[in-house]
């Protein structure tokens, strides 16, 4: 049970992408794995973590999720994985801005028979967002809505979490209590964890392997 | 109500989507309503119609040649000659051209008093024809002969019973018959000629508006002309012809320059004025038909334009996990309730319409039931059901493009 990564190379990259890197070698992300993919603008961070969730699709090579090649999967065997396997924060964090922040989680719970509002709401009150969940998501800041994205995406169980620059909008000390709510997760769940970033102040445990793409 | 299904609820009670949603249903609701009360009124006036067919079919005539001082003087006495056959058979639309058989001896029927009737004791001489029996509708009818049999089977014209009822009946302070009384009656035939005779017991197996004669079957007909007939074999004076469309000026122009009569004409136009009746009413429910299709279009532009506005968060859903059917599930369930609504509210305008006609064919004297039929109402749910399944595959198919994108 993995992700396999065969010499995927993502269309836009087809030119710029090096030999030998992530993109032109096989790699694979098996459950406990912690990858941190740390790049500059415009190498693909974004693109992999949109391929690996199943939302880009133009690429060569060939992604296998659990032994299942990716591009043969239906939009039903997607929204299963996305249920029960595969979790994700995006870059651009896909709230539902007219509805509220508790109204966004519970979206979310509302999947999985297992996951309580409760839980989701205990999460957001560890990072300080109780006294925000039932404001529209459209009025809080970038980081209130980046600590909601986060824990939604841990509203579910899970084998591989994506974190698509997780904290970008987030100080010091929130990307800290954010980090550890999702190691705290992760680990509950034994899953994979890949987080991209432009640099390395994530406060990322030992565990995480860095990455070049 | 889940937040995924108020979420997408809310989207579909957006203002800006809700005037061309009314326009659809309104539509929908117009082409059913249509379909409703014309399907209605078509089975009620057919029914009413049914009631009134003739033995011989409406695709039929009943032709003779003027009688005339000319005619009568020359001999031929308006039979017809092979030619005349032939012309009219090449006539445009005739697809069948049969003559009348008429009886080559003497017939007297003998109604006995009694039999369970008030009718009195009658002897009357008759005359008998017959047509081939393909031209006759008799479905429910039994109409066969075969040499050896006792019982005659007869059809006379229903201007005799009326005759009898309204005339004869009245005048002598006579009660009168109904034609299923009458049709329960046997009575004596007495046939004679060629120095023979023979007695079978009559009946009367139906009744024809469109036939001035007495009919018996061919085979009864052949066999008794040979039996107790001259041997002679007289032309036609009377034709039987079958028509696509019996009052077409070219065979209506055929007949006037040949001088050939048509035998209840004005029946002929009656039965012409009900299929263009049942036309009238086809052609709107034709029309309703086309209402309803293109409300579909509507409600199917509908869903196309509130999938397209509601793109962004059917992405959003399905990226969170949630499966295309389960998207478009909440909307689908909201256009079944607006149209089921939409059906029940036409239904309801469609019996009530009929229930107006019903009043409106009762004051007229004819029989028709209150309640709209069965057939009709299951047409109206079945298109409902097509609007519903088309508009819903539209939907489904608009999310699911959304979600693959």
């Amino acid at each position: 049970m993995a992700l396999i990564f065969d010499h995927i190379l993502p269309a836009p990259l087809a030119d710029s992408a090096v030999d030998g890197s992530f993109w032109r070698s096989r790699s694979e992300v098996a459950a406990g794995r912690h990858l941190a993919i740390i790049a500059a603008s415009g190498r693909g961070k974004s693109t992999l973590v949109n391929i690996a969730y199943g939302i880009r699709h133009d690429y060569s090579g060939a992604y296998h999720i659990d032994g299942k090649k990716a591009d043969t999967l239906s939009l039903e065997d997607w929204s299963l994985l996305r249920q029960n396997t595969m979790s994700c924060v995006f870059q651009d964090l896909k709230l539902f801005p007219q509805l509220s922040a508790r109204q966004n989680l519970l979206l979310k719970c509302q999947l999985n028979e297992g996951i309580k509002l409760s839980e989701a709401e205990a999460m957001a009150e560890r990072l300080g967002m109780n006294a925000y969940l039932d404001k529209p998501c459209g009025q809080l800041s970038m980081g209130q809505q980046q600590r909601i994205a986060v824990v939604r995406a841990l509203c579910q169980p899970f084998r591989y979490l994506f974190l698509d620059e997780p904290t970008s909008h987030l100080d010091r000390d929130n990307t800290k209590k954010v980090m550890e709510l999702v190691m705290e997760q992760a680990e509950q769940q034994k899953a994979a964890v890949i987080i991209t970033g432009l640099d390395q102040d994530y406060h990322l445990p030992e565990s995480f392997e860095q990455l070049t793409i | 109500m889940s937040a995924g299904a108020a979420l997408l609820n809310r989207l579909i009670n957006s203002s800006g989507s809700r005037k061309q949603l009314w326009l659809a249903l309104g539509g929908a609701f117009a082409g059913l309503f249509l379909m409703g009360a014309c399907s209605q009124a078509y089975i009620t006036f057919n029914r009413i119609l049914s009631k009134q067919k003739d033995l011989l079919g409406a695709d039929f005539l009943v032709v003779n040649k003027k009688v005339s001082l000319l005619n009568t003087i020359s001999g031929s006495a308006g039979r017809f000659s092979n030619e005349d056959i032939k012309a009219l058979s090449l006539l445009q639309g005739v697809s069948n051209v049969g003559a009348f058989r008429s009886s080559d001896f003497k017939v007297r029927a003998h109604f006995q008093a009694g039999l369970g009737t008030d009718i009195p004791g009658l002897t009357t001489d008759l005359f008998f024809e017959s047509v081939p029996d393909g031209f006759l509708e008799l479905d429910d009818v039994h109409w066969e002969w075969q040499p050896g049999d006792a019982e005659l089977p007869l059809i006379i014209p229903s201007d005799y019973l009326k005759m009898y009822n309204f005339g004869f009946a009245r005048g002598q302070g006579l009660p009168i018959v109904p034609e299923s009384v009458l049709k329960s009656i046997r009575f004596d035939v007495l046939i004679s000629g060629n120095g023979k005779s023979g007695y079978y017991k009559a009946y009367i197996a139906g009744f024809t508006e469109r036939v001035p004669s007495v009919l018996v079957p061919d085979a009864f007909l052949e066999w008794a002309n040979k039996e107790y007939g001259s041997g002679s074999n007289p032309r036609p004076d009377r034709l039987i012809i079958a028509a696509k469309d019996p009052a077409s000026p070219a065979i209506s122009r055929f007949f006037s320059e040949h001088t050939y009569e048509i035998a209840g004409g004005d029946k002929l136009k009656t039965s012409r004025i009900n299929t263009l009746l049942l036309m009238v009413l086809s052609v709107v429910l034709t029309l309703g038909f086309l209402v309803v299709v293109l409300s579909l279009l509507g409600l199917i532009q509908f869903s196309q334009i509130l999938a397209f506005r509601a793109a962004r968060d059917i992405r959003v859903l399905f990226l969170l996990g949630y499966p295309p059917g389960m998207i478009s599930a909440p909307i689908a369930l909201a256009f079944g309730r607006m149209l089921a609504g939409v059906a029940v509210v036409s239904f309801l305008a469609s019996g009530m319409a009929h229930y107006f006609m019903y009043r409106f064919l009762k004051e007229k004297g004819f029989q028709a039931s209150a309640w709209p039929s069965w057939e009709s109402l299951l047409l109206m749910f079945l298109v409902a059901a097509i609007l519903y399944g088309y508009t819903l595959v539209s939907l489904r198919r608009s999310v699911r493009s959304i979600c693959r994108e």
